[in-house]
């Protein structure tokens, strides 16, 4: 009997990801050359499965591993009701970053998401089409402008550099992601007082979908113990 | 079942093809981005965006706007959309009556060629909730700030939003007070430089003039507070409900009580109820709801639902903006009715 823990296959999330599963004492064996499977080093039980970060959230929704470690946005963005999907235990303590609703710096009327809304809804008569939203966030996007009764909006899908956008004028507005806010500022764009939908950040997620009998939810019980327990020795 | 098509054609004779698969944009650009996540939708070679079908409404009128002809069109077929109950697919039949300009008897026809229609279903003495955007009118007569009543207004249906509006607008102000001069053309060109400094396209968006205005009016409402007695008003009109008998009187009394005018509206209320009468229909069985809308901005006028035996089987309206914001070169008014066949079938159960 196992679980499999779905890891970042690279960069920084990779690293950290190994680095805390080490502190945690479930160091992970490297992988043969080439090879994307492994297990914790010494636990033939606890399988390491590398895979990129938005398909850990899509596997993870599937059932097809039991355990993984992605952004939050990317679990909430990946399926319409991630609450029923997923359980949220160890937030991580890295990979910080808040999506956000950002408009063009000019737009000197507008600072909430009240303010968005008297936009959009006099948006067509006085344009003749719909407010955009440049986005990779359709799913973050339409829940929270639908919780701040916007409906009147068109989004539109954009897959890098959105807070490109506006300028150029493919978009009215943006959802994106930021950890500084230093690129949106650099576009003259400026977030909402109340336009952040989600700090984000490295979260171990468990799969709800996926089948777990009694052994295998003591492994996952003993995963959560240890990863709490090193991102608390490791907290500030 | 009778072929309810055929009894509503003799009422309604005019067809238009309704395809299963329709281009998804006049679904997302009038209904909005909501939508997407309950309809089908599926992408062409070419990058189009098409769906199936999730009503008629909106084909019946893209089709009247293309052949430049109104008319009576009753449909019957399957639409596909997500509900919340995980249903996917369902038979719908209705009627669309485009181009009626006798508002008040349109509205009284489409009511009573709806219960014809379930009567002969089977369905004998449906529950019908009938609202009207009165509401709006009430607001309008209130002299509060646009946006604030624009606010409110879009609300209006939408029972859990107004009342969290109502309660925010009663409380505190709105917001931090801003120091802005009411000084629209310097406002403007403020505007307009951090455009410029953007690199923002000057004609891709909103406006410098536009943006400086609305900037000037929100000034003037950050301090604003509804009053107790606009307060006490707007509530007690959202729990206006009687039947159709006693409605026209309540309301009337109502808006005389608070003096909010509106005269020609409440005659036009009263107008209806008669033709409605005039049709042979009852009036107990219909429920005036005065909070009762739809959240759609192209809804206007009369709306109402359908119950019997408890479950929910049709419902329609009025939507006079509709053609006009697909396109229609000149406005149109608009009134339907839908069933939901299987509803019906559950409820005759």
């Amino acid at each position: 009997m196992s679980i499999t823990i779905a890891v970042p296959s690279k960069g920084r999330l990779k690293d950290k990801t190994l680095q805390l599963l080490e502190r945690a004492g479930l160091p992970v064996a490297p992988p043969a050359e080439r090879s994307y499977q492994t297990i914790v080093d010494g636990r033939s039980d606890i399988e390491i499965a590398f895979l990129s970060a938005s398909e850990i959230a899509r596997e993870l929704a599937r059932g097809t591993v039991q355990m993984g470690v992605t952004g939050e946005d990317l679990a909430r963005e990946t399926v319409a009701k991630p609450d029923d999907m997923f359980d949220f235990p160890v937030k991580l303590g890295f990979g910080g970053a808040d999506v956000v609703v950002a408009v063009p710096q000019s737009w000197i009327d507008v600072s909430t998401m009240a303010d968005l809304d008297d936009v959009a809804a006099s948006f067509r008569a006085r344009y003749g089409r719909r407010l955009r939203v440049a986005t990779k966030y359709w799913q973050l996007t339409q829940t929270w402008f639908g919780e701040h009764g916007i409906g009147v909006y068109r989004i539109v899908e954009s897959l890098g550099a959105t807070e490109g956008a506006p300028a150029a004028g493919t978009a009215d507005a943006i959802v994106d992601i930021t950890s500084t806010g230093s690129t949106i500022r650099a576009n003259h764009l400026k977030i909402l007082d109340d336009g952040i939908i989600l700090r984000s950040q490295a979260n171990l997620i468990v799969s709800q979908t996926a089948p777990w009998d009694r052994d295998m939810q003591k492994l996952r019980d003993e995963v959560i113990v240890a990863l709490n327990q090193a991102v608390e020795s490791t907290a500030p | 079942m009778p072929d309810l098509l055929a009894h509503l054609r003799k009422r309604a004779p005019d067809v238009i093809d309704v395809p299963i698969l329709q281009p998804a944009d006049p679904f997302l650009e009038m209904a909005g981005e909501d939508l997407r996540r309950r309809i089908f939708i599926t992408e062409s070679g070419d990058g189009r965006l098409n769906c199936l079908r999730p009503d008629f409404t909106i084909p019946i009128c893209r089709g009247v706007i293309e052949k430049k002809r109104t008319g009576r069109y009753a449909y019957c077929g399957t639409v596909f959309r997500q509900n919340r109950d995980g249903s996917e697919e369902f038979l719908q039949l209705g009627l669309e009556d485009i181009g009626h300009d006798d508002r008040i008897a349109a509205d009284a026809t489409c009511l009573s060629d709806m219960l014809d229609c379930l009567n002969a279903a089977g369905i004998i003495e449906p529950k019908i909730t009938l609202g009207d955007d009165l509401f709006c009118a009430l607001i309008d007569s209130l002299a509060l700030p646009e946006t604030i009543a624009q606010r409110l207004q879009r609300a209006f249906g939408q029972n859990e939003r107004l009342d969290a509006l109502l309660d925010q607008f009663s409380s505190e102000p709105i917001g931090e007070p801003i120091s802005q001069h009411a000084d629209i053309p310097a406002l403007t060109m403020r505007v307009e430089v951090m455009m410029q400094e953007a690199a923002l396209p000057p004609m891709a968006g909103r406006s410098p003039a536009d943006i400086a205005e609305r900037m000037v009016q929100k000034s003037s409402i950050q301090s604003f507070r509804l009053e107790d007695h606009q307060l006490r008003i707007i509530r007690n009109y959202l729990a206006i409900k009687a039947p159709l008998t006693e409605a026209g009187a309540a309301v009337r009394a109502f808006f005389d009580t608070h003096q909010l005018g509106s005269d020609h509206l409440l005659a036009a209320f009263d107008a209806r109820v008669e033709a409605i009468r005039a049709r042979g229909i009852r009036l107990d069985g219909i429920t005036f709801d005065a909070s009762f809308g739809r959240k759609l901005e192209y809804y206007t006028g009369m709306q109402f639902e359908v119950f019997a035996n408890g479950v929910a089987i049709g419902g329609g309206g009025r939507y006079d903006s509709l053609l006009t914001l697909l396109g229609s070169p000149t406005p149109k008014t608009g009134v339907g009715f839908s069933i939901a066949l299987d509803r019906v079938a559950e409820a005759l159960a």
